[in-house]
């Protein structure tokens, strides 16, 4: 029972950091509490059984990727008399199309959302994935139950990619 | 030793990223030449790769060792197939890498020997890199048997195009091209990831074979909804597509070049596939609405356009509607579907050969007077007879014209769903034949008498590729029964299996 | 020229047994707590609520009584992290005065030891932090014109939570890991302390002041830097081991022998990206005095500069603990394998029994994280500032790469030697010959930096 409030606390938490982050119009502040609600979720990944997956979340976004973006908002000439005077939300009638799209695909989103629950129900096992299953999805090439060898491709073309992309990504910035 | 044999072409491809990775950072920028040559002689090997997987195929007594069981390259663990390689992906993977060398060798003239000002003001070679994780990403889509893999298969595509159109890092458009594109193209795979989440809660798994059998529920449903529509943005179906005339526009041509052949050619595999694997679905109503905006759109929207990339991209809008017609007709029947599908292959195949042949004319044409503006570019071909056949050969292609295979091609599409869906078929009939407008002013302002007009020197690899490439498109168009045979049968073991 | 050799090995020698000494007499500040939570039994208790059979996560059932031994554990982690730190802040005012010549903080005494106002150089000046810590609680926060307010008191709180929170993983034994026996273990050490770099950065924006700002930049960029091949040379010595918990890092290191001599190159490499970490000398761009003032520091006042302080020194204390852990064998003193082979010997005079009581016990991993403490405050006092383009090609053109390869000469260590580290003495030993034979220049040249203007 426990589990479940904390469970809609940290929901209710990352929410409202993420709206915090859409609607705030300093963008350093957005940016902390983007950091905050990355924090947040790797609490839920924890509730759910994953603790290599929550520790993931917290080194890689929210400990490495968020802080860059504060490290690029820094490098911006923003001066904070400037900020903090636009409106939140300053209405423009092109907008009104994007808002319904918008209305659209959120309700969409959560008619899916109410549709699993009434066609398959809410099922939560109450499994723990360890380190080891994670290792041998990615590496162990023998058929080990759920979890032996199945990923093993996936991870070495993920590297590709990753390879690729700093490839090009160095390309693309580089002066001559 | 078995992952070897079943993974050849990939594993080359991986390989050779790497080396041309190491070999971009440590050759000194004099041995590009013979760089050039190592790539071009690398996708030969890659050509025969695929070959000898066909070899391998083939055979039925497992001769290299004695536990390999190499007459199915499907590499799987314990029950599960995680990457297929039938007959069906392994000539789809032929095409593309038969594809990928003439393609590669267009790029001819940015690295002639003995050239002094190698490195050249837009061209870099590092697009080699990005190029062969395209044609590896294209395998991977085609090969995949999960969601996870085609979703790491479409993104090993998708993210070096990004790359690919802002490679001219100066150029404003490029940049902005590329932005466009990217954020676009971050929809699609959202919705990639929203379906296949969806499929995952509904079944547990993420093997297409166990969700595509579950839809009887509508969430399923749903999700293969989404799915299609995450496809259809990198198609660039009419509602979904309005990247690509920046992207397009944005990128120059050799970029263009890569981008808009084997991207389309290998989604578009792709996208059969899945379609094969669920017969009995209907969403023809769907498909309707995309195929019938992408015809009529695109066509309007390329009339009015001056900027040849633009028009281009309108062109394959186009293009998209007409394939999208079989789709949307579809119906219970297996052979009929089949050959349906297998006429879809076709058309994209010498849609794409046609496409090359006129961007390696484009190539020559922007190498020399750096604008793609039709304005500007009056004239410009009239000295240049070589150029002036290919172009006027591919054009025709495209515009699907009777010696062609571009004719053919329609002219089958049109037949085998003119009996589900005639209102389609007409609507397709009308825009192609308006088409032809603008198909014939590029031709005509490429042609118009110009004092100024230069010769411009062509490399005699382009000459015989694009040669080839024309010779090819005619043969296709007077034989096509030689290929229609092979995909049909690759389109049939798929059911097979 | 003898003479001075002479003097000053006999200068270091000093020093060192000096250190020692102090250390030695001041882990005594910290065991009685602990003694007493022993024999009271809270220990146990929070062991069996949050500690190795579960987690906190698990035990959701009875929320009173995890709240309960939540706060008793909080209160017990402070009380360690205040001590280890007041302590470490004293032995580097003592060991920096006694490198420098001088006699460092000698007039505010412990009643009844000394007498006040006496210039006693070993023990004088033993109640100075404490009385740091109080001058700075009486003042008032300034919170400066034009600072965010908010992010302004949040850094140093979140700083000092970080700290906190790590505190509660330290790996002070087999039965004593607050915070639960993780399978993700030190991984999610690192998860936590990464957070350092957030609070600072939240200082230097907040603050609104460009010397701030200037070392906050520097902070993302060196410790967003390290933190990759501090990873990565912890993943190249987990070859061995094969698991991230603590106890069977431990473990692994009582049935073999210390990690240290597996792979000491890669000691090394953890040892200065920690240091770099931690923003402390030869690597402290981030508040280097002669350039930025304080750099993220310079705006903070009384009790808002003490919880940075206070994270500082707990921080280092808690990354030499993990440094111990990891390479010295951790809470155990001499591994079992020795003690095997030694067992005839040490039976024959009679003390292996006693050996065997004392020797899987938490003062040792203090007393290694002292060493390791002891180490570093060296470092501080020795070397030179670098520059910060030296401090980056560093990381990314030496330590990155070395770790790379150390991580597959591991991996080959493992497979083909069983266990037996032939490769990764080969590579060290090639490592430091090419380090030998490398004529270093270093560029005088400023390249690669960017301008801040």
């Amino acid at each position: 029972m426990w589990s479940e409030v904390l469970y809609l606390v940290l929901l209710i938490g990352v929410l409202i950091l993420s709206l915090v982050a859409i609607f705030n119009r300093e963008v350093f502040n957005a940016a902390v509490s983007l950091v905050f609600a990355f924090i947040l979720l790797s609490g839920i990944y924890l509730l759910l059984g994953s603790e290599f997956l929550a520790v993931i979340q917290l080194i890689i976004y929210a400990g490495a990727i968020a802080i860059l973006i504060l490290f690029a908002i820094m490098h911006t000439p923003a001066k904070i008399e400037s900020l903090g005077q636009a409106k939140i939300f300053d209405y423009k009638p092109h907008y009104l199309p994007a808002f319904l799209l918008g209305i659209v695909v959120f309700s969409t989103l959560l008619g899916i959302g109410f549709l699993i629950i009434k066609e398959i129900g809410i099922n939560v096992n109450n499994f723990k994935i360890t380190l080891k299953d994670f290792a041998n999805a990615l590496f162990n090439l023998k058929d080990i139950g759920n979890y032996g060898g199945r990923f093993v491709l996936v991870f070495e073309l993920a590297g590709i990619l990753i390879l690729a992309s700093v490839i090009a990504a160095i390309t693309v910035a580089k002066k001559e | 030793m078995e992952w070897v044999a079943k993974l050849l072409p990939e594993i080359w491809l991986s390989v050779n990223i790497l080396l041309f990775m190491s070999f971009l950072n440590f050759k000194s920028k004099d041995d590009f030449y013979s760089l050039y040559n190592l790539f071009n002689f690398s996708l030969f090997i890659l050509v025969f790769s695929v070959l000898f997987q066909f070899y391998l195929l083939s055979t039925n007594n497992p001769s290299l060792e004695s536990n390999l069981d190499l007459a199915n390259l499907d590499l799987s663990i314990g029950n599960l197939i995680i990457y297929s390689n039938g007959f069906f992906e392994l000539i789809s993977k032929l095409f593309i890498s038969i594809i990928s060398v003439f393609i590669s060798v267009s790029f001819y003239l940015y690295f002639k020997k003995g050239k002094e000002d190698f490195l050249h003001r837009y061209f870099k070679p590092d697009l080699l890199c990005v190029y062969l994780t395209i044609i590896l990403g294209s395998f991977v889509l085609v090969s995949s048997n999960d969601f996870l893999t085609f979703l790491i298969g479409f993104e090993l595509i998708a993210i070096p195009s990004y790359f690919a159109i802002a490679m001219d890092n100066k150029r404003a458009e490029s940049l902005e091209g590329s932005m466009k594109y990217f954020l676009i193209g971050s929809l699609s795979t959202i919705s990639l990831i929203l379906s296949i989440l969806i499929f995952y809660i509904y079944s547990g798994s993420l093997v297409f074979s166990s969700n595509f059998g579950m839809f009887d529920y509508f969430g399923v449903k749903l999700a293969f909804v989404i799915f299609i529509m995450g496809l259809l943005i990198k198609l660039a179906a009419f509602p979904l597509s309005f990247w690509i005339q920046d992207a397009y526009a944005g990128s120059r041509t050799p970029y263009l070049l890569v981008i808009s052949t084997i991207p389309k050619l290998a989604v578009l595999f792709a996208f059969i596939k899945v379609i094969l694997m669920v017969p009995y679905l209907n969403l023809g109503t769907f498909l309707f609405v995309f195929s019938l905006f992408s015809m009529v759109m695109g066509t309007f929207f390329a009339l009015t356009n001056n900027d040849i990339r633009k028009i281009l991209a309108f062109s394959t809008i186009t293009n998209i509607g007409y394939i999208l017609i079989p789709f949307s007709s579809l119906q219970g029947n297996l052979v009929n579907n089949s050959q349906a599908l297998s006429v879809v292959y076709f058309y994209i195949l010498q849609y794409v050969l046609a496409t090359i042949l006129f961007i390696s004319v484009l190539i020559y044409l922007e190498e020399k007077y750096d604008t793609m503006d039709l304005e500007k570019l009056k004239g410009a071909l009239s000295n240049n007879p070589l150029l002036s056949v290919f172009m006027i050969v591919s054009l025709v292609t495209m515009a699907g014209l009777p010696p062609t295979s571009g004719f053919i091609a329609k002219f089958l599409l049109f037949a085998y769903s003119y009996s589900i869906s005639p209102f389609l078929v007409w609507v397709g009939i009308i825009t192609s034949v308006i088409s032809l407008y603008f198909y014939y002013r590029i031709a005509q302002e490429l042609y118009v008498k110009n004092e100024k007009s230069e010769k411009i020197e062509v490399g005699f690899l382009n000459v015989f590729s694009n040669s080839v490439l024309s010779l090819m498109v005619v043969f296709m168009g007077f034989f096509p029964n030689l290929f229609l045979n092979i995909i049909y049968f690759a389109i049939i073991s798929v059911f097979v299996k | 020229m003898k003479n001075d050799i002479l003097r000053f090995v006999n200068f270091t020698i000093k020093t060192i047994v000096f250190y020692f000494l102090i250390s030695f007499a001041l882990i005594l500040l910290i065991l009685p707590i602990y003694y007493l939570m022993d024999m009271l039994g809270v220990l146990a208790l929070i062991n069996n609520i949050l500690g190795v059979n579960g987690g906190i996560w698990k035990n959701f059932g009875n929320l009173p009584m995890v709240i309960a031994t939540s706060v008793i554990g909080i209160i017990l982690v402070i009380t360690v992290l205040m001590v280890s730190v007041i302590v470490n802040v004293w032995i580097e005012r003592k060991l920096s005065a006694k490198i420098q010549g001088r006699m460092g903080p000698t007039l505010v005494n412990l009643p009844f030891l000394l007498k006040a106002g006496s210039k006693n150089m070993w023990l004088g000046g033993l109640v100075q932090p404490i009385a740091d810590v109080i001058k700075l609680i009486q003042k008032e926060i300034m919170i400066p014109q034009g600072s965010y307010p908010f992010l302004y008191i949040l850094s140093p709180i979140l700083a000092f939570t970080t700290v906190v929170v790590a505190f509660g993983m330290f790996p002070f034994s087999n039965n004593y890991i607050l915070l639960g026996n993780l399978d993700v273990g030190l991984l999610f050490i690192f998860a936590v302390s990464s957070y350092m770099v957030l609070s600072l950065v939240l200082a230097a924006w907040a603050s609104n002041n460009k010397y701030s700002l200037l070392g906050g930049l520097r902070t993302v960029a060196q410790m967003l830097s390290y933190e990759i091949p501090l990873l990565l040379s912890f993943l190249a010595v987990m070859v061995f081991t094969g698991s991230f918990k603590i106890v069977d890092i431990v473990s692994f290191q009582n049935d073999h022998f210390w990690l240290i001599f597996y792979s000491p190159l890669m000691f090394v490499i953890f040892l200065w990206s920690m240091v770099a970490e931690n923003n402390r000398a030869p690597f402290d761009l981030p508040e280097a005095e002669s350039e930025l003032v304080a750099g993220f520091v310079t705006e903070y006042s009384s009790m808002t500069f003490a919880l940075f302080y206070l994270a500082e020194y707990g921080y280092l204390f808690f990354n030499s603990a993990i440094i111990a852990t990891i390479f010295l064998g951790g809470y155990s003193l001499i591994p079992h394998s020795i003690l095997n082979l030694l067992s005839p010997l040490l039976q024959s005079i009679g003390i292996y029994g006693y050996i065997m009581a004392i020797n899987d016990n938490f003062i040792w991993i203090i007393l290694k994280a002292f060493v390791v403490v002891g180490l570093i405050m060296f470092f501080r006092w020795t070397y030179p500032r670098i520059r910060i383009d030296h401090l980056m090609d560093l990381a990314w053109k030496a330590f990155i790469p070395i770790t790379l390869i150390s991580m597959m000469v591991s991996a080959i260590d493992v497979l083909l030697f069983n266990k037996i580290p032939v490769l990764s003495w080969i590579l060290f030993a090639f490592v430091v010959y090419l380090a030998s034979k490398r004529n270093v220049k270093l560029s005088t040249k400023y390249r690669n930096i960017p301008k801040f203007t």
